[in-house]
């Protein structure tokens, strides 16, 4: 009897959630629907269509929802049921008994282990499991018949959805611009997007704010535009002016796009004396939105249509401009095709997330209340698609979440290991070309294998590249209006550039301008990462500037300094590289002007920025171009050349940060990571030519301990070698990016302890000399935790470097400890050359040591030939 | 009125009146004295009154005109008994000056100073002290190292192992391969200039480090630092993205390698001079061959022309083998005259084609000799001039030319403009010291023209002295070498001529010899021609390639104006990093030249010497180079004289152009560092410095141009000898000859006592040779103490060959002049050079004042006027 109550507990429960009032029915055998009673037969019901309905006096049944694919689906026209014997009425709350359910069951075909006490298998589970089984049934055998009384199942009443309320400060959105506005007609902008799969119901600005006195309060306003119209004023009250103000301005969600605009814009006036001048730019003239303004979005989650056409979408929105967060749902007991294959699913949407950042949630054999990719084999399936059909094809299947209608779930299925990895791949690679509600991945046939650092997102060091490659809309070249911000040009450039000897990168730079009131003051600054490389002065002229102007892009620190470090690229190799071409188009003060004129600034898109001729070789170990670049595991885009060996029992954590670092190293090279290989530790495994990554795997493996293997963390036991650079002023290798000194190891310090630790080491391979070795080792799974949190936070990333990263719960600290080795491939003549200038010391005795010979071979030759001269022949 | 002025007087002072008259009596009296005009008149007595009220009593004792004259003293450039207006202006300008500058404590103070010259001690002190206290230390420490360093003998037991030749061959190859590597790899700035600090101070230890091998060692090191600033110039230091400065970099760029081009190939070319022995000849006279002397003449006057015939004619050699012909290109009939009555034979011709080697060539049909002597009309030869050259022909019989060296006993115009005949080693030192010396190891020994004797039979089979260049001689050795025929060189000067005697002729004989060189380079370059071994082409190319100096040199001479008057970067790389290639470079090579040549010529006056030629070498060797046919052979003028100091305008042009651009430069320095933008200011005092330097050595040719007076026709000759000499009373003294010439002798009488001689005395000078004694009758025409300048009574021609028997023919008379000079210190060197850039100038203000006295007047009136204006240091006053 306990049994049943809970169940009925889960009945109502789940009926009282899903707002249901009525009973649950099914069909034991075909039955017919009518539009009125007795009237109008509208279709018919097969066999085992689970339905609610509400008994209505005659004999009817009035049918206000049914279970479909996924999820219950209202009816909101009059649908009637006769009560006849075909119809047996299952379950009516009152009269349901556990012998009753059961039969049922056993009647579909399923049986419910009653030893399972798992606590979360219960009717939920069991409604998931039949009902997505029999719907996936019918999509495979291409019987789409699912009873469709009404198609528009978005007419769902607002009401019954779901609240999200997302709350975003002002200045994440303002993309760097400070939130001040001085200067008559000075704007700032904030984009936001809201995501595909949300609707925005309400939206509402709470800003605080301070304003000058100076202004009058007649004239001066600020206008606050949405999407180019205007959604409010905030008028300037003297009264109020130099305090803090408080402000709520409500925006018209109708008005709401998928990319939003929020611009306020300064009208501001000051009292001018008599004859005197207007001056649009007066100090006095300011508005400053405090930090502690925000946006307030409510939305809710909408329903979207089942089909891979959409992709990324809902799994990655683009819309979205924070970090993106995955669900990934993987059956008991997976292997590493599994892994593998959900890597390349975590790669996908790494590109796809591009600079967002993606975090993945890993759960085995669960489905969460999200949107979530799925994969399962014939084999090996998660509870939920237990009965779903014999898979023969590589599948992928885009479906609604069998709970919660809002959310989707993507099926990547297979027959196999194999297949699985293929339908994964096939999503990786070819997302764009997928339709419909499933596709089969036929064929993924490769006509040339990627070449090493050939990436879509990476600096092309084989021909000059325009500047209209480096940005997504040319008119990110251009800028227009009072106010000019900087023009940025993002570009990758490879952590493993060999930068030596170089005078810098050539600049042809083409660019256009309105011609300014005062040339003199008027000027084009280009920075790169914010340092000034040159400057030119904007003439009145013709405002045209084709004739190219070539400029370098320094590497070395500044040319004309002694302190340039050769290997040290004066911009911080970042993530990105951020050149900007500042404008500063200057009014002509005494013209009074009372609104700054309107200008208009062009980057010309042809423009070109030439890194070809530089070679690939870096000095390692190096985390840090791992955290920039991802090398070097992303020499190959896809990956190709990296092995990953997880321990015998990787469980989510470990999965959790294999995804993580494949979608980082995919967001870097814009290119989906899908060739890599993951196994599990073995003592097989053939490490060769390869870039491995060691997960949790080493001390499964203690016997071959590589050499150069100097942190080890065995459960409590953490051993550490630590070096001279104890004794280094660290503030100073704060920006540097590669650490040139040789560090010997100093003390090997060994403690036990309970912390949560991880410690990330890279060393070269023991295996194949010029490869890598990663290692993440933590004393728990959770450690692990700590290193994929660093992996998706871009604002951590600088934290990685040196040889051997420690991850705390609270710091992160870098070592450079070990050999060094190098990677990449220099032609000889260079190759030579830079290793011989790192030690004159053996130049220095090479010299001496040849000038001295070949004086004394000389001195020789020429004594004997003067001997000759003298004395004849002989 | 006068009662008035009294009354009132009375009632202000109690001074009496009477005294008050008096005193302005006195006063009005001192002023008529003054002859002041009358506008000042009130201002000295208001200063006066001044003074007076200021100092009072004191005053008194100075009278109004007394301190008047005090006044004028102080304003020397004022006419104050003439008023004008400008002069108010002088006063003005002046009074600032006293007051600022001036004060009479200071030019007393000044004055001592003067006196003891004890600024210089001040600099000497601390001069002496820096060397006793540092360099001295430092060298003995040096030498002390050297010590415990290489033995020779020891090296060459060392390295037996390198007779085998294959591994000698390989080992080069090899360790050749290591050192290219240190030219190409770069250093970090930090790493550069260690590595060239420590090859710095190798290369100073081995400095004083005796032997070839650390000669070589350092050579091998310059070459090697050189070659690394060529290569980082060559890879890093264009500036590829200004096409103007990328063209101009390129220029200094080939002119740097032209540079080092020269220094490598001049070390291979003087690695290792032979410095040959004399051959003895067989004791046999019949078997000593027949000579021709050949003194080939032009327009030069027969003055010249005498000694030189008289000196061949003395030369110990078996008389019916001698014979002396003097070829007269001129026609001239004194000379014919001279020769038939001097026993002499005299061939002329009927034309004049291809001057000087169409003399010779002429002459070597008439004559038959088996070896031919050439000797230009004023190389005079010493007797024993055949006997040193000749043995070496008996010896070997493909000898076909034996050079000696060419001496002068006259100062060459640089010698004789900066003054340091005999003092510092002279152009053609090196030349003949080292370069000759190092060519015959490589067999590569140059005809020079004179002071040489050749075979006939391969002269006959060259086809004679050749005639397709300028430069008959090198060509026609080069071509006894491509027939395979030896040369040596006896580096014993058995002859001695007269220098050219003004720095025109000096300029036009060496465009003679570039544009020669340079036809040869084009007509038979000595690089690909048949018949040459690799060091002799090494050798005539290097001999070739020096003379295109001229455009190189100029370019080094302008090339910080393109940074400072164009604002060009013409080397792309930053100042320190330029001065971490540079530097090393030139002081390698400074230091190995100054080891390995500094006997020859002094650091640093090879650019003296290149830079007064510069601009006329340059434009004649591009020509030269494009048409070889250009050009014609001109006769160089010697034996005349430069009648009194003047400063050569016709060839100071364009260095006075260049002197000032190169100070528009400096001044666009100052400019640039006060105003320019900071980051440039390293540059520009780099390329200000150079300037500096340049402007120096352009002061150097200044002071060459400045002619000093040359009146001696005939030119003295330092000689020691001793001698006696035979008083009218029949006192014999012994005595040293100081030095002698044509016309007189100058002599020290050795004695305790001083020897009373009266100027016009009659004095007898016995003068001996071996076993020739001569004596002469002469006049004394200078005393002092015991020195006496004496004169010939006799100038006839047979006095004028005993002369030479004893003077000029003396087969030590030259070797003599072999300088001893220990071992140069830079530094100083580049101080001397300094300071003849000073002497330059000073001289070039002197002679650009009386120009333009001379020729604009206007000009020189209207500077005279303004420079009235300049305050003047005041006279020294009656007080």
């Amino acid at each position: 009897m306990k049994t049943k109550h809970i169940l009925l507990m889960f009945v109502c429960g789940l009926m009282s959630f899903q707002t249901f009032s009525s009973s649950i029915f099914v069909t034991t055998d075909q039955v017919e629907l009518f539009s009125q009673k007795d009237k109008q037969l509208i279709g018919n019901w097969p066999q085992d269509m689970l339905f609610t309905a509400d008994v209505d006096n005659d004999r009817w049944l009035v049918v206000n929802g049914y279970f479909s694919a996924v999820e219950w689906v209202p009816i909101n026209t009059p649908t009637f049921i006769k009560q006849s014997n075909d119809i047996q009425l299952t379950a009516d709350g009152a009269s349901l008994t556990l012998d009753e359910v059961e039969g049922f069951i056993s009647r579909i075909g399923v049986s419910i282990d009653s030893s399972d006490t798992q606590d979360a298998l219960s009717l939920k589970q069991w409604l998931d499991k039949n009902y997505f089984a029999r719907w996936a049934n019918s999509v495979h055998k291409r019987k789409m018949q699912l009873p469709h009384l009404s198609d528009n199942i978005n007419e769902s009443k607002a009401e019954d959805k779901e609240k999200i309320q997302s709350t975003f400060r002002l200045a994440s959105l303002a993309n760097n611009q400070p939130l001040k506005l001085s200067g008559n007609k000075s704007s700032v902008n904030f984009s936001f997007g809201t995501r595909l799969d949300r609707v925005v119901e309400q939206a509402t600005l709470n800003l605080e704010f301070i304003y000058s006195p100076t202004m009058v309060s007649t004239q001066s306003q600020v206008k606050v535009y949405l999407n180019n119209e205007v959604a409010g004023i905030l008028p300037v009250d003297p009264k109020l002016a130099g305090k803090i103000v408080q402000k709520q301005i409500t925006l018209p969600s109708y008005r709401f796009r998928e990319f939003n605009n929020v611009k306020f814009e300064l009208l501001g006036y000051y009292e001018t004396l008599g004859e005197q001048c207007f001056d649009p730019n007066h100090l006095g003239i300011w508005f400053e939105l405090l930090s502690t303004s925000k946006i307030v979005l409510d939305e809710h989650q909408l329903p979207l249509q089942n089909d891979l056409s959409l992709l990324p979408v809902p799994f990655i929105d683009a819309r979205q401009m924070s970090k993106q967060l995955a669900t990934f749902v993987l059956p008991q007991g997976v292997n590493t095709k599994f892994v593998s294959a959900a890597s390349k699913i975590a790669g996908w949407l790494g590109v796809q997330a591009e600079w967002r950042g993606n975090q993945f949630d890993v759960l085995l054999d669960q489905l969460p209340k999200s949107h979530a990719i799925v994969f399962a084999t014939n084999k090996n399936k998660p509870y939920f698609l237990k009965d779903y059909p014999e898979i023969h094809k590589p599948t992928v299947v885009m479906a609604n979440h069998p709970l919660y209608k809002d959310y989707k779930l993507l099926l990547v299925l297979g027959k196999d290991g194999e297949q699985l990895m293929t339908a994964a791949e096939g999503i990786a690679i070819g997302h764009n070309n997928l339709s419909g509600q499933a596709a089969h991945i036929s064929e993924i046939d490769y006509n040339k294998a990627l070449l090493p650092y050939q990436a879509p997102l990476w600096v092309n060091n084989e021909r000059p590249m325009k500047f209209s490659e480096f940005v997504k809309d040319e008119n990110e070249l251009k800028r227009e209006g009072a106010y000019l911000s900087p023009i940025n040009v993002n570009m990758h450039i490879p952590a493993d550039l060999f930068i030596w000897e170089t005078r810098g990168v050539p600049v042809d730079l083409n660019y256009r301008y309105t011609p300014p009131a005062t040339p003199s003051t008027s000027m084009l600054n280009v920075k790169i990462n914010n340092t000034l490389v040159e400057s030119f002065k904007l003439t009145q002229g013709d405002g045209i500037w084709e004739g190219g102007s070539r400029l370098r892009m320094p590497f070395a620190k500044e040319l004309f300094s002694m302190n340039s470090e050769l290997m040290l690229p004066s911009f911080q190799l970042g993530i990105q590289n951020l050149m900007q071409f500042d404008f500063i188009l200057k009014d002509d003060k005494n013209a009074c002007l009372n609104e700054p004129s309107h200008k208009f600034v062009q980057i010309d898109s042809n423009s070109t920025l030439d890194f070809s001729g530089f070679e690939h070789y870096a000095e390692m170990p190096n985390i840090a171009s791992l955290a920039y670049s991802g090398l070097p595991f992303t020499r190959m885009a896809d990956l190709s050349e990296t092995l990953v060996i997880l321990p015998k029992n990787f469980a989510e954590k470990e999965l959790e940060l294999v995804l993580t670092m494949f979608a980082r190293f995919s967001a870097i090279t814009g290119y989906p990571a899908t060739k890599a290989e993951i196994l599990v530790a073995d003592k097989d495994v053939s490490l060769e030519d390869k870039d491995i990554i060691y997960i949790n795997s080493f001390s499964e493996k203690l016997e071959s301990k590589p050499k150069g293997l100097n942190a080890l963390i065995e459960r409590n036991s953490h051993r550490l070698s630590l070096t001279q650079d104890l004794f280094k002023d660290s503030h100073q290798q704060e920006r540097q990016f590669i650490d040139t000194t040789e560090d010997e190891v100093f003390v090997s310090f060994e403690n036990e302890n309970w912390g949560n630790i991880a410690i990330m080491s890279e060393f070269e391979s023991p295996v194949t000399s010029g490869r890598s070795v990663l290692s993440i080792m933590s004393s728990r799974k959770s450690g692990l935790d700590l290193v994929s949190q660093v992996f998706q936070d871009q604002e951590k990333l600088y934290l990685l470097r040196g040889s051997t990263v420690i991850f705390h719960q609270n710091k992160i600290i870098h070592n450079t400890v070990g050999k060094k080795y190098y990677t990449g491939e220099l032609p000889v003549w260079s190759l030579v050359r830079y290793h011989l200038a790192q030690r004159p010391n053996l130049m220095l005795a090479i010299v001496l040591f040849a000038v001295f010979v070949v004086a004394m071979i000389a001195w020789r030759v020429l004594r004997f030939v003067s001997y000759k001269r003298v004395h004849g022949g002989s | 009125m006068s009662y008035i002025l009294r009354f009132t007087w009375l009632v202000i002072s109690n001074y009496p009146y009477e005294q008050l008259v008096k005193k302005f009596s006195i006063v009005k009296s001192e002023l008529k004295k003054t002859q002041c005009s009358l506008i000042y008149k009130p201002f000295i007595i208001v200063i006066w009154l001044l003074n007076w009220a200021f100092l009072g009593n004191k005053i008194e004792k100075h009278s109004l005109s007394i301190f008047f004259q005090n006044v004028c003293s102080k304003y020397p450039h004022i006419r104050f008994h003439r008023f004008s207006i400008t002069d108010l202006v002088r006063i003005i300008i002046q009074s600032a000056y006293l007051v600022l500058f001036f004060s009479e404590s200071e030019r007393s103070k000044r004055i001592i100073i003067q006196s003891n010259n004890s600024k210089f001690h001040v600099y000497k002190t601390i001069e002496s002290l820096v060397r006793k206290l540092i360099v001295e230390p430092l060298r003995s420490g040096i030498l002390f190292f050297s010590k415990a360093g290489l033995s020779q003998e020891q090296n060459d037991k060392r390295i037996r192992f390198l007779k085998i030749k294959w591994l000698r061959v390989t080992l080069t190859i090899l360790m050749l391969g290591l050192a290219f590597w240190a030219i190409v790899v770069p250093f970090e700035p930090i790493n550069q200039l260690l590595f060239s600090l420590i090859l710095w101070m190798i290369a100073l230890w081995l400095r004083s480090t005796p032997g070839k091998l650390a000669t070589f060692v350092m050579m091998l090191l310059s070459i090697l630092v050189s070659s690394r600033y060529i290569w980082w110039r060559t890879t890093n230091s264009l500036n590829i993205d200004d096409g103007l400065g990328f063209i101009l970099g390129l220029g200094l760029l080939a002119a740097e390698i032209y540079t080092w081009l020269v220094l490598v190939m001049g070390y291979m070319q003087t690695a290792w001079p032979l410095q040959r022995r004399i051959v003895q000849l067989p004791p046999d006279y019949d078997n000593w061959p027949s000579v021709d002397i050949y003194i080939p003449t032009y327009n030069e006057p027969l003055k010249v022309l005498i000694p030189t015939v008289f000196a061949a004619q003395n030369i110990d050699w078996p008389e019916d083998k001698l014979n002396v012909y003097v070829l007269d290109d001129g026609k001239r009939e004194n000379i014919k005259n001279f020769c038939s009555q001097n026993n002499i034979n005299y061939i002329t011709r009927p034309d004049n084609s291809y001057a000087k080697a169409g003399n010779l060539n002429h002459a070597l049909t008439k004559t038959h000799g088996e070896f031919v002597a050439i000797f230009d009309c004023d190389h005079v030869p010493v007797r024993s001039f055949l006997q040193m050259t000749m043995g070496g022909f008996i010896k070997n019989k493909n000898l076909a030319l034996v050079q000696t060296p060419h001496h002068f006993f006259s100062p060459d115009p640089f010698e004789r403009n900066l003054h340091v005949f005999n003092e510092e080693p002279n152009e053609g030192e090196l030349f003949y010291g080292q370069i000759q010396d190092g060519n015959d190891l490589w067999n590569a020994t140059f005809f020079c023209g004179s002071c040489a004797v050749l075979r006939r039979g391969p002269l006959e089979e060259v086809g004679g002295i050749a005639t397709e260049t300028v430069t008959e001689d090198a060509h026609t050795a080069l071509k006894l070498h491509r027939l395979g025929y030896d040369s040596s060189y006896v580096n014993l000067k058995q002859a001695a001529g007269l220098a050219t005697e003004s720095i025109s002729a000096h300029i036009g004989q060496r465009i003679r010899w570039a544009r020669g060189m340079l036809q040869i380079f084009r007509v038979d370059n000595p690089l690909f021609g048949k018949g040459l071994s690799f060091m002799q082409r090494i050798c005539y190319s290097n001999a070739m390639l020096h003379f295109f100096y001229g455009l190189p040199r100029l370019v080094f001479l302008t090339a910080p104006l393109t940074f400072l008057l164009l604002h060009t970067y013409i080397i792309y790389a930053p100042v320190e990093t330029i001065f971490l290639y540079v530097v090393p470079a030139i002081f390698l090579a400074n230091l190995t030249n100054s080891r390995h040549q500094g006997k020859y010529r002094n650091t640093f006056w090879a650019e003296l010497y290149e830079s007064v030629l510069a601009w006329y070498i340059f434009r004649p060797t591009l020509v030269a180079l494009i048409s070889p046919k250009k050009g014609k052979f001109n006769v160089t003028e010697k034996g005349g004289v430069v009648n009194k100091d003047y400063f050569d305008w016709g060839i100071g042009v364009p260095y006075l152009v260049l002197i000032l651009l190169n100070f528009l430069g400096i001044a666009f320095g100052i400019w640039r560092i006060s105003f320019g933008p900071e980051s440039e200011i390293s540059t520009i005092i780099m390329n200000m410095v150079w300037t500096v330097y340049n402007l120096m050595i352009l002061g150097g040719v200044m002071a060459i141009i400045t002619e000093s007076k040359q009146v001696r026709v005939a030119h003295r000759i330092e000689y020691k000898l001793p001698f006696s000499i035979c008083t009218q009373d029949g006192f014999v003294y012994d005595a040293v000859m100081n030095d002698y010439s044509e016309t007189g002798i100058g002599l020290k009488v050795l004695s305790e006592q001083k020897i009373h001689f009266d100027l016009g005395d009659k004095v007898t000078v016995v003068l001996h040779r071996d076993e020739i004694v001569h004596s002469f009758d002469t006049t004394v025409k200078f005393v002092s103490n015991n020195t006496l300048g004496v004169k010939f009574d006799d100038e006839s021609l047979g006095n004028l060959r005993m002369l030479i028997q004893v003077t000029f023919s003396r087969a030590d008379a030259w070797e003599i002049h072999t300088m001893n000079r220990d071992k140069e210190i830079i530094s100083s060197r580049l101080m001397s050079i300094f300071k003849i850039g000073i002497k330059g100038y000073s001289s070039l203000f002197f002679y650009l004042h009386s120009y333009i006295k001379e020729h604009l007047p206007q000009l020189y009136l209207v500077g005279l006027y303004l420079a009235s204006y300049l305050p003047k240091t005041p006279r020294l006053s009656n007080s």
